[in-house]
């Protein structure tokens, strides 16, 4: 045996040696092995890997490499004897995950080794990204037209600048992750400020669209900006606004958190931390204890508000409201079995609740004071699986679940922390399942107000019952995924309301045909076929109002919708959209009935790689059959867009788009007959820094 | 003594003619009285008529009236005052023939007055006063009222939206999308009286459109019906109309998130535009007022604009990333519990990588690979259907340009794996 053979019996022996630690059931399943150039320590992100096969794949053999969940086999380049990935655009990933290695043949993936990586972070991170965009857009109405002189807009020609500069970053390092974002807005015309609508003349230009910054590590969590807080459904739910939270969690079944949040959600450089206004200012706590070692086995939580707020409306909200305070503490209990069959959910709240002095509300005159009211809430939650998994045929299972819901919240209860409808007593039962892949659900509620019995106000009662039930009848006849596309999903939901005053109150003004007593159906059937480039819906929908209280024996509604939709992808950069909808409305007592017909189209067609065209155009046409009253309404909207080419790291964006809009309305009752047309070029130019 | 009685009786004549010129120009209303809710705000469309040249000055709430004289009609007694209509639900405007469209916004804290006062043995019916006057000065004040009644604010109260919230489905005021990028879904949270269908239209004001006014963004109901023509139109995206049970909360659904433009960089508005719809109890009868001919409907009146929602996109990408969409499976399909798992999308030229994931029905990720720019397939593994607790398992992808950054991404797909 000379040298080169000697050589070639120790890289066997090696690589024979490698497989079998690398193999997962430690000994070699068959021949094939691999060997990596892994060290025992840590590599930087840009490390590349090297795998090194035993022997040539077969033909219908290839090898599949994961780091952790991240599959990377297609990155890798092949060598003369196995396989390398050197990191470009995907660096790997920091902090320790297993690569593993697959040998695939056909359909069948087979774990041939798995060996730990460590791979090192910048900065002593394990991920540092800082993710900078600033975008800076020039746009301009260079014609427009008008048609009488009372459609004139307000500006007839102009040129506005408007940018955004937004910022993210993720920092990890151990446990420790830091990740932040934020977005600053601007543009040169006041009226288009962000703040425009509450703080007019005072907007600034450039404002502070959002921010958030979010810091987790050792159980402890801290966010800075807008942040969410709260879980009890009568106190305080999913309240969001700029602020901060911190939570806690000293041991794996206890869990404090606190909030101090703006009353309502805001934008803009003022009050940057949320909490500057001590009159609109939202403080929160909770503890939340895991008593089993099952998590969500049985889990109880307090929570505590103390909130004012100022008669302002949030962000994106239109409201009719006051000046408020309140300050309440609320428990929850939640606990399931552990195969999920039975599960509870009850909770209660106390608050009290005021409206402080508004002269936005009493302009200098003394108003009948408000009394400060202490009122409660309650809620109960009970659901049990009659059958849970339950084999049906070979392939499919059955799911059949009863409920029972419960509340009630007092006359005048109130909390700043989550809307809550007061002066409600409910009971609902439902039943939910799915049988072999169909959907249903029946629900009955019952509820009224008036809680109090006070003699002078109205007292309601509401009886509702929906059904519902959802058809996949792809999946229910087993069609195989290439009919598939032409089989439906096939909804329906039955909804009925019946609502009645329970008599008819004294000395609260009321007499026979003030009281309610109505029933309204609602009912709404879908079908809906989708393809990989076509789609297709239709919706029906009908409902009427049956008023049957005195004087209003007339007064009905009847409404039906039919809707279609459709969506062809012809080609990979052309898509086409379309909807057409009739909706009949009939009202009895005055023998009127209305038709509105619509079509809608939009298409998008990618004419050359950095150039696209879009149109889009709607119609809608409402008339009623005793020809009283007509109105036709059309948009256009055609656009031509781009690349900017030869600009290196800087993308650039243009476009020039035609629009118009029509208007003709007459209506012969009230003498009314205006038509007005408005159309418009537009044009813009959009450069993006940082993002290429 | 003749000449006496003769002066007496032309003078009584005299009152009597000016008296029954008083009662005809008294200013009218319609409706004279409405319900509304116990426990929370409410808002009513009011016509005025008559006007004859008297101009409307503050709305007024209270538990009492008395006798506005020497001035005319009925004012608010002071010892009851629940509240004045407050400058920023000021919406009425002259209407009709000698008439003026009033939008009574009636905040909780009002109701909440009115209740304990009632709650305390007084009628639980309050008013709301309006009082008019002459601009010359010459004649007196008028004083005209309509009736609250208290109920639960469902059926029988006119239907008024009272709180409407839109939002994307994240937590971030304002939206922040790349070219490209598929927005998440937006609704709207609306809280409500009565009963009634809320139908309209969803619009997108694009980049270097004029944005709407407030009056653009008034619900139609809450316009005198001759202004109800004149609001701006946008570019129309989805149309609604949604049956509203009288049971106060309801979430409109926006428009299907591939629907809203993400191919222009800059600054987008979507816009719920509201139409007037039929609802007999927000009937204002303008002969009834004195003002006019016809019904006037008010279905979904607003004492508010409807709040745009925006949205800013940017990044530079080509054109042809805003078409990048997923193929096969299609939406809901369900996947065979053994074989291969192909997924297919389509191509971007633009893409330098892609990148797929699949997350389980928790939205856990259990599986991402990263593609060379000319595939357009991916053969998941086969132990992937032993990652998902449950059948459930959606994917999407995403195109990465030459720097690793997202050019454009498709919509989340959702499909089952069949039992095996």
């Amino acid at each position: 045996m000379g040298r080169a053979s000697t050589g070639r019996w120790l890289t066997s022996l090696f690589v024979l040696a490698s497989s079998l630690s690398l193999t997962q059931d430690g000994r070699a399943q068959d021949e094939f092995a691999v060997s990596t150039n892994l060290p025992s320590d840590f590599v930087p992100r840009e490390f590349a890997l090297e795998l090194t096969f035993n022997r040539p794949l077969e033909s219908n053999e290839r090898v599949a490499v994961l780091v952790g969940d991240i599959d990377l086999s297609d990155l890798f380049v092949a060598t003369s004897d196995g396989t390398t990935y050197t990191p470009g655009l995907v660096p790997l990933p920091s902090g320790q995950n297993d690569l593993t290695v697959y040998l695939v043949s056909g359909d069948v993936w087979r774990e041939v080794a798995r060996e730990p990586l460590r791979v090192l972070t910048p900065l002593g991170f394990e991920q540092a990204d800082w993710d900078p965009r600033l975008d800076v857009g020039l746009d301009a109405r260079v014609d427009e037209g008008h048609d009488p002189d009372a459609a004139a807009p307000r500006r007839e020609t102009y040129e506005d600048v408007e940018g955004r500069f937004d910022l993210t970053s993720t920092h990890v390092r151990g446990d420790l992750q830091i990740t932040s974002r934020a977005t600053v807005v601007g543009v040169n015309k006041r009226e288009q400020a962000l703040r425009f609508g509450t703080e007019q003349r005072d907007a600034p230009k450039i404002d502070l669209s959002s921010y958030t910054i979010d810091v987790r590590g050792a159980g402890l969590g801290l966010a800075l900006g807008h942040v969410a807080f709260g879980s009890h459904r009568h106190l305080v739910n999913g309240m969001s606004s700029r602020g901060t939270t911190i939570s806690f969690a000293p041991s794996s079944r206890v869990d404090l958190s606190f909030a101090a949040m703006n009353g309502n959600p805001i934008v803009g450089w003022d009050n940057f931390a949320g909490i500057d206004n001590g009159d609109n200012l939202m403080l929160g706590g909770s503890i939340g204890v895991e008593a089993l070692e099952r998590p969500g086995g049985l889990r109880f939580e307090v929570t505590l508000l103390d909130a004012s707020k100022l008669p302002r409306a949030g962000f994106n909200q239109g409201v009719v409201n006051d000046a408020e305070e309140s300050r309440g503490a609320g428990f929850h209990l939640a606990a399931t079995t552990a195969d999920r069959s039975f599960r509870f959910e009850g909770g209660f709240s106390r608050s009290r609740y005021d409206n402080p002095d508004d002269p936005l509300l009493s302009q200098g005159a003394d108003l009948v004071p408000v009394e400060e009211e202490t009122k409660n809430a309650r809620y109960l939650d009970v659901n049990y699986a009659l059958i849970q998994n339950a084999q049906v045929g070979t392939t499919k299972t059955a799911t059949v679940s009863v409920g029972f819901r419960h509340h009630r919240v007092d006359p005048l209860y109130n909390t700043i922390g989550t809307y809550v409808r007061s002066d409600d007593l409910e009971n609902r039962f439902e039943v939910r399942g799915a049988i072999a892949d169909i959907g249903f659900g029946v629900d009955h509620t019952r509820s009224e107000d008036n809680l109090d019995e006070i003699p002078s106000i109205l007292t309601s009662k509401t009886r509702r019952t929906s059904a519902e039930a959802s058809l996949p009848l792809a999946r229910i006849f087993d069609a195989p995924i290439e009919r598939a596309t032409w089989i439906p999903d096939v909804r329906y939901r039955y909804d009925r309301t019946k609502q009645f005053g329970d008599g008819i109150p004294e000395d609260g003004g009321f007499n026979a045909s003030h009281i309610p007593d109505q029933i309204s159906v609602n009912q709404t059937a879908s079908a809906d076929w989708r393809g990989a480039r076509a789609s297709f819906g239709y919706q029906l929908n009908h409902s009427s109002q049956d008023n049957r209280q005195e004087g209003r024996e007339n007064a009905d509604f009847n409404n039906l919708v039919n809707r279609f939709s459709v969506g062809v992808q012809p080609h990979d950069r052309v898509s086409l959209n379309g909807q057409v909808s009739f909706e009949r409305r009939e009202a009895e007592e005055r023998d009127e009935v209305v038709n509105t017909d619509r079509i809608g189209m939009q298409l998008n067609w990618t004419v050359f790689r950095q150039t696209a065209v879009s149109l889009s155009w709607a119609i809608t046409h409402t008339e009623d059959e005793d020809n009283l009253s007509e109105r036709d309404d059309t948009t256009v909207d055609a656009q031509w867009s781009g690349m900017i080419p030869y600009l290196g790291t800087v993308g650039g964006q243009y476009f020039i788009r035609y629009g118009r809009t029509t208007a003709d309305v007459i209506d012969r009752t009230f003498d009314l007959d205006d038509e007005r047309e408005n159309w418009n070029v537009d044009m813009g130019l959009n450069l993006s820094f940082f993002g290429q | 003594m003749r000449m006496r009685r003769y002066a007496i009786a032309a003078l009584t004549v005299v009152c009597a003619m000016l008296t029954a010129a008083d009662a005809v120009a008294q200013i009218q209303r319609h409706p004279t009285g409405v319900n509304v809710n116990a426990n929370g705000p409410t808002t009513v469309f009011i016509t005025y008529g008559n006007l004859q040249g008297m101009i409307p000055v503050e709305g007024t709430w209270c538990g009492e009236v008395v006798s506005a004289a020497p001035d005319i009609g009925d004012r608010c007694d002071p010892a009851t005052i629940f509240g004045n209509l407050p400058e920023r639900y000021f919406l009425g405007r002259a209407s009709g023939q000698d008439g003026f469209t009033d939008i009574m916004s009636i905040p909780q804290s009002v109701a909440r007055r009115a209740y304990q006062a009632a709650e305390a043995g007084s009628s639980s019916a309050f008013f709301y006063v309006r009082r008019f006057i002459d601009p010359d000065g010459l004649r007196p004040d008028e004083f005209v009222s309509v009736t609250c009644r208290m109920t639960g604010g469902g059926a029988r109260v006119p239907f008024s939206l009272i709180d409407v919230q839109i939002a994307f489905d994240t937590e971030e005021p304002v939206g922040s999308f790349e070219s490209g990028e598929m927005p998440p879904p937006i609704k709207a949270s609306i809280t409500y009286n009565g009963t009634g269908r809320l139908k309209g239209r969803w619009e997108v004001v694009l980049p270097g459109e004029e944005p709407p006014t407030d009056e653009d963004l008034l619900t139609e109901a809450t316009l005198p019906v001759e202004l109800r023509g004149t609001q701006r139109r946008y570019t129309e995206i989805a149309r609604f109309n949604e049956f509203l049970p009288p049971t106060g909360e309801f979430e409109l659904q926006g428009p299907d998130p591939e629907s809203l433009p993400t191919d222009l960089h800059g600054l987008y508005l979507i816009l719920l535009r509201i139409e007037a719809g039929d609802d007999k109890e927000g009937e204002s009868n303008l002969e009834a007022a004195g003002a006019g001919a016809g019904v006037v409907r008010s279905a979904a009146v607003a004492g508010f604009p409807m709040p745009p929602l925006r949205y800013y996109v940017g990044g530079g990408i080509e054109a042809e990333a805003a078409a990048f969409r997923l193929l096969e499976p299609r939406e809901g399909a369900t996947l065979p519990a053994t074989g291969p798992l192909p997924f297919h999308w389509t191509r971007v030229d633009a893409a330098a990588l892609y990148r797929i994931e699949f997350e389980n029905g928790e939205r856990d990720r259990v599986l991402e690979a990263f593609l060379e720019p000319g595939v357009t397939a991916y053969g998941a593994p086969d132990w992937l259907r032993d990652r998902l607790p449950t059948p459930n398992l959606r994917w999407r992808v995403s195109a990465l340009d030459a720097a690793g950054d997202v050019i454009a991404t498709t919509p989340w797909r959702g499909n089952v794996i069949e039992n095996p």
